[in-house]
């Protein structure tokens, strides 16, 4: 599917707001592989719409470049620029129909009457509007709405599409609904997605590629697995889903030292270039809940072992968030059923996990 | 939208040397709509400057001449006696005039008014848009008409005189016409939906479960009204006083014809003293102390409220 | 709940003294009692003398235009300076011209038209129609932009953004986006200035001289010679067509947001 062919280089790019004391993007680089689907997720004010933003050509950057299949469009007007963009809102002209909102980019681009109006069915049929061409957006549904959006968008043939939370305002059913859609789209037409969300699970179902960002800083850029299991720092193992983390006191070539345990480094993944890394609030062991098990009496003694109490459990169906109090602070481990059925609040417990599920990276500062 | 991340949109650019300076658009389409943005100010300002500031700049020369009664024009000589005048009899009588008939008015309105916003917030879907639509028609009705219909409501034997004798105290045959109290009715009736509608905006943005949680902490409905209701609605009613009780000052026309030239207001005064004797160095005098009222009962409280915060924040700040 | 009721009995008499005189002028104007000292049968003699009038349909027509002329210019005022301000987006400069607009809000149209006489007579200029409309256009074009640049604020940039991001050129996001999303308040401000102009008596009484009639001036005029019956028949006619913004503005925008237009911007 990516050929690895790069498509969209951001070299340098720095953005500071007049208004703002501090920059909004930080020296940012990355590049977008041709028919890639990119997600960049990350917290409200991190600077993940203000990429988009530059990209899109609503803003420009304060320094650096951005190049698009070889031309460097930093400053070109967004409406010279063949990259679209699907709005957070839509942002679907309400005194327009739908058609008229699907044919109002071609129109601008003089394509010829007869065949914007071919374009336009086109573009209807690919996302199921057929009966709604002549509503308003106003008479749409959310889903709707959001698929009128996508169209727009997509009839244009952008280089890159732009999506900007674009499930937001869809209830969860909708969005896991569209969340395929889209990723169908995306491969049926093979157009590069440039996706903003703050949602994880979202990012984690469509795409190829995710980067993190925080403070205006691209922290990481991996596959949704390599972000899970190997995040880049602890911020990023928070971000991605829940992570016990542990303090690491110590750490040398032949043992990782935490409070309650010691790890051989040998056999603990740790961030690919560790001995390089500048680590200036020290390091963390990450274990994520499902590496984290519930041991019985009979149950092989693992590389770790935490005793603790049972503080809450909750059930989520096809497992058991098992919250364990020890005197160092919380851990979330998930039980199977079977296990969970034997645990009581207030009862103590026994937890464990192996070096290798465990992986070491940089910690960051406390918020 | 996207907003998220973007710092507050209205604020200023500091002085900083960057190498690109930071565009929130394009730099050439920011520059062209900063420019093009000037050039549409331009219609106004003219509009503004030549038809509004330079007249009144005029008017505040005039009423520093002398007229000549010989002449019938003004001599650029500085006096102001034009101003002293304003303290005679009758100059004076219909300033206090005016002012009292516009806080009587004002007064009114917002007493009458309130009722009518409360219950129309009370109603809603089609008998509140009937409500509305009943307050609002009366006040696009051809202004000249709504004034002149009490003339044929207040004259001796009419509506108002009719009704008024059922108390007993008064005879059918008062004539009331070109009086003051004409004069206070017609200004009542015109500013009505004016004091009603800025009252029931205010009560209809009122959370209604505000006053069912005062109702579920023990209150009666009047009491109820009168802790949560009335207070949250009292700014509604600000802006009512303000839209009555400034133009208020200024009328002309609902003097000229309820008060028939009897009662008069600063707004008769002006026009009397410019086409009337032709005086435009009283008339100008005049105008200028309507205008220092308006703007004082415009901006008073609000520079009274400011000046009390700086000597507070004056006063606290050297006490500590 | 009494408390209601009180409010009920209050309102219904309060809104009866808003209706009671219209009632009136509308009855009064088929009394058969030319001098309404009675009711004097039902009669529409009024009414076809008046619609028959030369003078009245002269006046008629001179409101209807000057209104026309005076609602045109204050909008088109009223919209460039709210397109510019979009433009400028200077804080500074908004709250200099917020000043000026609240400012001609406030200040009386005596004092406004006034000042204009003065200088009429000052220069020696003559008085007449173009002065009566460009005094007008003064505070309507405040009002205008109130409500215009009222709707121009809440259009957020994201119609606009979104146009550009789909390739339109600036003047087409302009023309194809912003001005239709702002069609709706372009006309209710015109048609509320179109209201202004017709009612206004001080403008043409005093600046438009001798050959100035307008169909308030006329009422003005017959009502100093005494309350008759035809006087009721022009106002009912001037009533009737004072109505037809009012519905015209209710079918563009709800009655809700009609009556919200105006009155939240001074306090």
């Amino acid at each position: 599917m990516t050929t690895s062919e790069p498509l969209l280089t951001l070299e340098g790019v720095t953005k500071q707001y007049a208004s703002a004391s501090a920059p909004t993007l930080v020296d940012l680089d990355l590049t977008l592989d041709r028919g890639e689907f990119f997600s960049l997720i990350g917290s409200s004010g991190c600077g993940k719409t203000t990429t988009l933003k530059l990209v899109s050509g609503l803003e420009q950057p304060t320094s650096g470049r951005i190049v698009l299949d070889g031309v460097d469009i930093s400053r070109v007007p967004s409406h010279k620029r063949p990259v679209h963009t699907v709005f957070q809102n839509y942002a679907l002209f309400p005194h327009m129909s739908v058609a008229d909102n699907i044919a109002f980019g071609l129109k601008q681009a003089d394509v010829p009457r007869r065949s914007i109006r071919g374009k336009v069915d086109e573009a209807v049929e690919m996302v199921g509007l057929q009966a709604s061409t002549h509503a308003k957006p106003g008479e749409l549904s959310g889903g709707m709405q959001q698929r009128v959006a996508l169209a727009r968008a997509l009839v244009l043939e952008p280089k890159i599409l732009l999506l900007d939370e674009p499930l937001g305002a869809l209830d969860l059913q909708l969005r896991h609904q569209m969340q395929m859609a889209l990723k169908e789209i995306q491969r049926a037409t093979g157009v590069t997605f440039l996706y903003v969300t703050h949602d994880q699970e979202e990012a984690f179902t469509m795409s190829d590629r995710i980067g993190f960002m925080h403070a205006g800083e691209l922290v990481q850029v991996a596959p949704p697995t390599q972000m899970y299991h190997q995040p880049g720092n602890a911020r990023v193992a928070d971000f991605v889903g829940t992570a016990n983390t542990f303090p690491v006191l110590s750490k040398d070539d032949a043992t990782v030292v935490a409070e309650h345990f010691k790890l051989p480094a040998a056999e603990v993944a740790q961030v690919p270039d560790a001995a390089g890394t500048a680590a200036p609030d020290g390091w963390v062991v990450v274990v994520r809940p499902e590496s984290l098990r519930v041991l019985g009496p009979a149950s092989p003694r693992p590389c770790v072992c935490l005793e603790g109490t049972v503080a809450d459990l909750s059930f989520k169906g096809s497992y058991t968030s098992v919250k364990v109090t020890l005197p160092s602070g919380d851990l979330v481990a998930n039980a199977d059923l079977r296990t969970a059925t034997g645990l009581a609040l207030g009862e103590p417990v026994r937890l464990g996990f192996d070096a290798q599920d465990a992986w070491v990276c940089p910690a960051v500062p406390a918020a | 939208m996207l907003v998220d991340d973007r710092p507050d949109a209205g604020a200023t650019r500091p002085p900083t040397s960057q190498t690109t300076p930071p565009a929130r658009r394009s730099p050439a389409t920011r520059v062209g709509s900063a420019l093009g943005g000037l050039l549409a100010m331009v219609p106004t300002w003219l509009l503004v400057v030549v038809l509004f500031l330079v007249p009144i700049v005029f008017l505040a020369v005039a009423s520093l001449a002398t007229f000549n009664w010989d002449t019938g024009k003004l001599d650029w000589v500085l006096t102001f006696e034009n101003y002293t005048e304003l303290f005679r009899s009758s100059t004076f009588v219909a300033f206090k005039n005016s002012i009292f008939l516009s806080v009587v008015a004002t007064i009114a309105c917002v007493l009458i008014g309130y009722p009518i916003a409360y219950a129309i917030s009370l109603t809603s879907g089609r008998a509140q848009k009937l409500l509305l639509l009943a307050v609002i028609t009366p006040f696009w009705t051809a202004f000249v008409v709504r004034v002149y219909a009490w003339l044929t409501l207040l004259g001796p034997g009419d509506l108002v005189p009719w009704m008024l004798s059922l108390t007993g105290l008064t005879s059918s045959d008062l004539d009331l016409t070109y009086t003051n109290t004409a004069v206070l009715i017609g200004i009542v009736y015109c500013y009505l939906p004016l004091s009603i509608l800025p009252v029931y905006s205010v009560l209809e943005q009122i959370d209604r479960n505000l006053v069912l949680a005062a109702y579920d902490l023990g209150y009666s409905p009047a009491k109820a009204w009168f802790k949560v209701t009335l207070p949250l609605s009292l700014p509604g009613v600000a802006v009512s006083a303000l839209l009555v009780g400034i133009p208020c000052l200024g009328e002309y026309t609902i003097p000229a014809v309820l008060g028939g030239g009897k009662t008069l207001m600063i707004g008769n005064l002006v026009t009397n003293a410019f086409t009337g004797t032709g005086n435009y160095a009283a008339g100008a005098a005049i105008a200028m102390l309507l205008l220092a009222v308006i703007l004082v009962a415009n901006w008073g409280p609000r520079g009274i409220a400011a000046l009390v915060r700086l000597a507070t924040r004056v006063l606290t700040r050297s006490a500590a | 709940m009494t408390n209601h009721k009180t409010v009920t009995v209050l309102a219904v008499l309060g809104l009866l003294f808003l209706w009671v005189p219209i009632v009136a002028i509308a009855a009064n104007a088929f009394n058969g009692d030319k001098l309404l000292l009675e009711w004097g049968g039902f009669t529409t003699r009024w009414l076809h003398q008046t619609l028959r009038d030369a003078e009245f349909r002269t006046d008629l027509r001179n409101s209807f235009v000057c209104a026309v002329v005076v609602a045109a210019l204050s909008v088109a005022v009223a919209f460039t300076a709210a397109v510019g301000r979009r433009g400028l987006r200077s804080g500074r400069l908004d709250r200099a011209d917020d000043s000026l607009v609240l400012l001609r809000m406030v200040m009386p149209e005596v004092v406004v038209v006034m000042s204009i006489f003065l200088i009429t007579r000052l220069l020696e200029i003559e008085l007449g129609w173009a002065l009566v409309v460009a005094s007008q256009v003064v505070y309507c074009s405040a009002y205008a932009f109130l409500i215009i640049n009222a709707r121009m604020s809440q259009l957020s940039d994201v119609y606009e953004n979104a146009a550009r991001d789909l390739g339109a050129r600036p003047h087409v996001v302009f023309a194809r986006v912003t001005v239709p999303l702002m069609v709706p308040s372009i006309l209710v401000a015109f048609l509320m200035t179109f209201t202004f102009s017709m009612d206004d008596v001080v403008s043409p009484t005093f600046l438009g001289g001798p050959d100035v009639t307008t169909l308030p001036t006329l009422i003005m005029g017959m009502i100093r010679h005494g309350v008759t019956a035809d006087v009721n028949a022009v106002a009912l006619l001037a009533m009737v067509f004072s109505l037809v913004p009012l519905f015209a503005a209710l079918t563009l925008t709800g009655v809700r947001n009609l009556g919200a237009v105006g009155t939240d911007k001074r306090g």
